[in-house]
């Protein structure tokens, strides 16, 4: 597939965008200056990346408690999303979220949800809402290896199946859920294969490889938009940090062996080799993206916290 | 126990046979129709589906079949199946789906077919839409409306997981709004303002009130959420209740009146948010306090509406306040057990004496 | 064998009093019958007396300056240089009302806020409101529902019958009075609330007559050398009256008796006791067995209880067993009064001053004889109008008959 440069570039930039917030949030986490849990995406990026960078703004994604990755891929704004997981009123969520419920619904996202699964019908909802409205916008609930046990994740499949609702379901198979591996909770290996309880398609591919994704997630939006209704993507991926930033490291061979399979530098390697982009042209990226995370760091730390007398806001419409 | 099981002589179920005439709420002179109550929340949701396009159903069997207990009748031909639709086995999705097409815009009324399987949507109704305004610091809202059939009485006999009334399971989610109408005119009122507002609404209709008639106002009406509705002035006793007990009231107001006992009957109606000041008022007046709810006692309804009391009106306390509830147990099948569950006129009326003395 | 040290029972109803000071340290040597404590009883100040000679030791703890002591208590040990005592524990307390009635004078007052202390006041909140806004503290209002349950009715029936008494009050709108403010000695507060008590439980009333003093003034001047002899004054009203007094009680017991438990109880001795005014307040002394004594003796009697009054320095003995009392208040120029009955006695009689009054004879002629007016104040239970009549007559007479007065003389 021939993809132009401008998005291989906004590609590149997305992913070491996403690569650079999570390193700094997790950082800032450490240091006590971000406070609760923050589950981050580092070595998935090329999965929500691919994805994202086949909608369009008006389509809708819903995420996971894991969606810093979700919500920077579909265009949010770096500073409202530092500042939001410092607790700050200049966050998307005025604060009032934090990093498990932390939602730029301006660039088309509902947000993270914290509970396993609980996204889903929020975007089969929505899908909906398009289809009776006779829009051809398309939804995208991302869920993880362990949220495809969920009985939301069934139902939804279920019920979009029916309809025929405009959704591409991504399940990001970081083989991990918590402490607990795939293959101890699944039988089969292969999990696009459950699309055909559904009648529906599904699809897998590696979740290291940002074209790829892309590629599947191109072809099964315009298959949404066309009104066919829903498929299931599946990418093959692998988180490099524990479940949230402090998790015990479960596996450091086996983390060693996927770093290896970092889609960024690959990505890098493949536009540089291919002749897409020059390292010049690569490494501005990298320190444009590297100031723009400082910067969003500053901002963040500079911004006040909700004033206590707004608590009681945003409870009834 | 109910707290009145050791003094009810009878316990009467909320029989059908109950006139219409028993609560008037449309002054002489205003055109009006009889209709049940089943008709009126039909008659809003129609209403509301010709208003607004936004507005559609959603839900189990709700389609060609009706509804399980007929309210969506006579809807399915009206407006189709997008706009009527029917649903696999899925609460937990149908909820779920509900809350994200009202997220992106849509304004659905859905229909779980009994509150005792509100337990398989819990995480979609209180800890996602009861929530989303909040979490993302008001980015988005959630203008849905969920109807679910509840309640008991006598003699129906079906059961602990059929006949259990919930309204407290969702009133202390913070986010939610509950309305438990009792009669055809505030189901009718109440439901098209549950459709207009904003906020998601959980909409409990008791399913022994669908065959209860009363007028309605042929002209559109709507009534404010979060009020009580004073449904029968009085001077001596304050009766607090909701529901089908509303009608075990004033059936008991109505039998205390020879006794030269003036009761007045405050309708909770709207639970969350609830009015307190209606209550606070009335408390202040007579003095005397009756509460009386049908889910059971512990934890129910009664001990929320008694420290508003307390808070509201301590000083004006002549008595002790007393409260009429239904058992803490669950629902059992058998006639001869099943009786007894949930008040009825006489405990109100022994209440309200206990209350006088 | 250590002798131990204890405040002694000295009136009937003493259940306690209060240490002033210790006249003797811890270690030091006393002597049998030496005063090692003052105390203070209900009655006035006592000392206590050192059962041995010997050591003082092991003053128990708690045993100071103010403190209040039961009775009985010991409070240290009589003992030899080597010998051990026992170490004491600390004393008891003993609260302000056990000491107020200690001295047999609970007062009614004290009755009532010891009542409204402990009663618990049961009333619905609407009562309690309707409380507060007239102003009635609601503790004090008597509930006449069911288990004493205070009603709205008992509350507006209070304030009614409190708003009588009350007019005229300041309100707080109003600037207060500038006002200072004086304690009471102990012998004031508790004669005060005695007084109490007297007016609460004994129907008293009054019997006035006047006695004409020519004779009795005579026998004075008669008398003069041998009173001056003995007590270095002139013989006073007061101690011709007490021996008159005495003599007519023993003459009509009834009128030397107590009202107790629905009975009478008839003392088989006259005590008379006199009322004395003194800084701390007024005391009453009692001359014991007075019938028994002679004129000059119980006017000796009586100085010395002036003298004692002077320093405050009463036994305990001195204060108490009266069993009627005599109150002269003619010295500070009273015509006449009414005294109030010293409880537990039945009668008391107030006398004023003499004064020349002109008198109509016999034959009608108007003549300026010294008289002086003699008040009974009975207690109703014990004593009748005509019971107290014939006892003040026989005091008339011998007051006024020149036989009776001479045998006084001679006494």
């Amino acid at each position: 597939m021939q993809v132009q440069r401008e998005i291989l570039f906004e590609m590149y930039r997305r992913m070491i965008r996403i690569r650079e917030f999570e390193l700094a949030a997790a950082d800032l986490f450490r240091r006590g200056q971000v406070k609760g849990a923050i589950h981050t995406y580092v070595g998935q990026e090329a999965s929500g990346v691919g994805v994202c960078m086949a909608l369009r703004r008006d389509d809708l994604i819903a995420g996971t408690h894991r969606s810093h990755g979700h919500n920077i891929a579909k265009g949010a704004d770096t500073k409202r999303m530092m500042a939001e997981i410092l607790g700050k009123e200049t966050g998307y969520c005025k604060g009032r979220g934090g990093s498990m419920h932390i939602a730029a619904f301006e660039t088309g996202s509902l947000g993270a949800v914290a509970i396993v699964g609980s996204g889903i019908p929020l975007a089969v909802g929505a899908a909906l809402a398009f289809k009776m409205r006779g829009e051809d916008r398309v939804t995208v609930p991302f869920t993880g290896d362990g949220g495809a046990n969920t009985g939301s994740w069934h139902e939804c499949l279920n019920m979009a199946s029916i309809w025929d609702l405009p959704v591409v379901f991504v399940l990001e198979n970081n083989q991990w859920a918590i402490s607990t591996r795939i293959d101890s909770v699944v039988k089969v290996k292969d999990l696009s294969i459950r699309a055909q309880s559904y009648g529906i398609p599904g699809v897998r591919v590696d979740g290291f490889d940002v074209l790829a994704v892309y590629e599947a997630a191109i072809e099964a939006v315009a298959r949404a938009r066309r009104g066919e209704g829903p498929t299931l993507l599946v990418t093959e991926s692998y988180r490099f940090e524990g479940h949230y930033t402090g998790w015990p490291e479960r596996a450091p061979a086996e983390v060693e062996e996927y770093r290896k399979l970092d889609p960024i530098p690959r990505f890098r390697k493949y536009i540089v080799d291919n002749g897409k982009a020059s390292s010049d042209e690569v490494n501005a990226i990298d320190a444009e993206v590297k100031q723009e995370i400082v910067d969003a760091v500053q901002f963040a730390k500079a911004s006040p916290s909700p004033d206590p007398a707004t608590a009681m806001n945003y409870i009834y419409a | 126990m109910t707290s009145m099981e050791k003094d009810a002589v009878t316990l009467a179920p909320a029989r059908p046979g109950m006139p219409p005439d028993l609560i008037v709420q449309v002054p002489q002179g205003i055109p009006a129709k009889e209709m049940s109550y089943q008709e009126a929340i039909r008659e809003a949701l129609r209403e509301e589906m010709l208003r607004d396009e936004r507005v559609f159903l959603i839900g189990e069997d709700i389609g060609k079949y009706g509804g399980s207990f007929g309210v969506t009748r006579t809807l399915f031909d009206q407006f189709g199946p997008e706009r009527v639709r029917d649903t696999p086995i899925s609460e937990n999705s149908i909820v779920g789906a509900g809350t994200g097409a009202a997220l992106a815009g849509m304004r659905p009324v859905m229909e779980i077919m009994l509150a005792d399987f509100s337990g398989l949507a819990m995480d979609q109704i209180c800890t996602q839409a009861a929530k989303l305004r909040f979490m993302t610091g008001g980015q988005c809202k959630v203008p849905w409306v969920l109807r679910m059939p509840q309640g008991g009485g006598a003699g129906k006999s079906i059961a602990a997981q059929h006949s259990q009334s919930l309204e407290m399971w969702f009133a202390n989610i913070p986010g939610l709004k509950v309305v438990l109408p009792s009669t055809p005119y505030d189901a009718k009122g109440l439901l098209k303002a549950a459709i207009r507002d904003d906020n998601p609404v959980v909409f409990l209709e008791h399913k022994l009130l669908y065959s209860f008639r009363g007028l309605v106002p042929a002209q559109e009406y709507v009534l404010p959420l979060g009020r009580c509705d004073l449904k029968r002035q009085g001077k001596d006793v304050t009766v607090v209740a909701s529901g089908a007990m509303i009608w075990h009231a004033m059936q008991a107001a109505n039998i205390l009146a020879h006794e030269d006992i003036s009761v007045e009957v405050v309708d909770v109606r709207t639970i969350s948010p609830l009015d307190e000041e209606t209550i606070g008022a009335s408390a202040r007046k007579t003095g005397r306090v009756v509460l009386v709810a049908e889910p059971c006692r512990s934890y129910g309804p009664t001990g929320e509406w008694g420290m508003v009391v307390v808070e509201q009106a301590f000083d004006y306390l002549k008595a002790p306040i007393v409260r009429v509830t239904g058992r803490f147990s669950p629902i059992p099948f058998a006639d001869s057990i099943e009786k007894g569950v949930w008040p009825g006129t006489d405990d109100v009326v022994h209440a309200i004496q206990r209350v006088m003395a | 064998m250590p002798l131990e040290v204890f405040v002694h029972k000295m009136t009937d109803h003493m259940e306690s009093a209060r240490i002033i000071r210790w006249l003797a340290r811890e270690g030091e040597q006393v002597e049998q019958h030496q005063a090692i404590i003052e105390v203070e009883t209900d009655k006035a100040v006592a000392e206590l007396e050192s059962p041995a000679s010997g050591i003082l030791k092991g003053i128990r703890p708690g045993a100071v300056e103010g403190a209040q002591v039961p009775v009985g208590e010991t409070l240290a040990f009589i003992a030899k240089p080597d010998e051990q005592v026992p170490a004491l524990p600390p004393l008891p307390s003993v609260s302000r009302e056990a000491a107020v009635e200690a001295g047999g004078t609970q007062s009614a007052a004290a009755a009532t806020q010891a009542q409204v202390v402990t009663r618990q006041t049961r009333a619905t909140p609407a009562v309690r409101r309707i409380a507060r806004e007239l102003g009635i503290n609601i503790d004090l209002v008597t509930g006449t529902g069911p288990d004493g349950k205070t009603s709205e009715e008992d509350v507006r029936s209070f304030a009614a019958a409190k708003g009588d008494t009350l007019a005229g009050t300041t309100t707080a709108a109003t600037s207060p009075e500038p006002v200072e403010w004086m304690d009471l000695s102990t012998v004031q507060r508790l004669t005060g609330e005695r007084m109490v008590q007297s007016i609460q439980t004994a129907p008293q009333f009054a019997l006035a007559i006047s006695a004409d003093m020519t004779n009795a003034l005579q026998l004075r001047e008669a008398m003069i050398d041998q009173i001056a002899k003995e007590t270095g004054g002139r013989l006073s009203i007061t101690a011709l009256l007490v021996k008159i007094v005495a003599t007519a009680l023993k003459n009509q017991p009834r009128a030397n008796a107590s009202f107790e438990a629905g009975r009478v109880k008839l003392h088989k001795r006259v005590n008379v006791g006199v009322a004395i005014g003194a800084d701390a307040g007024l005391i009453v002394p009692v001359i014991k067995e007075t019938d028994q004594k002679s004129l000059v003796q119980i006017a000796r009697e009586l100085q010395v209880f002036r003298e004692k009054a002077r320093q405050m320095r009463f036994s305990a003995d001195d204060l108490s067993g009266g069993t009627f009392t005599v109150s002269n208040l003619g010295m500070y120029g009273i015509d006449q009064f009414n005294a109030i009955v010293n409880p537990p006695q039945s009668a008391i009689l107030a006398v004023g001053r003499v004064i020349k009054t002109p008198v109509a004879l016999a034959d009608d002629t108007v003549t300026p004889r010294p008289m002086m007016n003699l008040t009974l104040t009975v207690d109703h239970r014990a004593m009748d109008g005509v019971q107290g009549a014939k006892f003040l007559a026989e005091i008339k007479e011998r007051l006024e008959k020149p036989d009776l007065l001479r045998e006084l003389g001679k006494a």
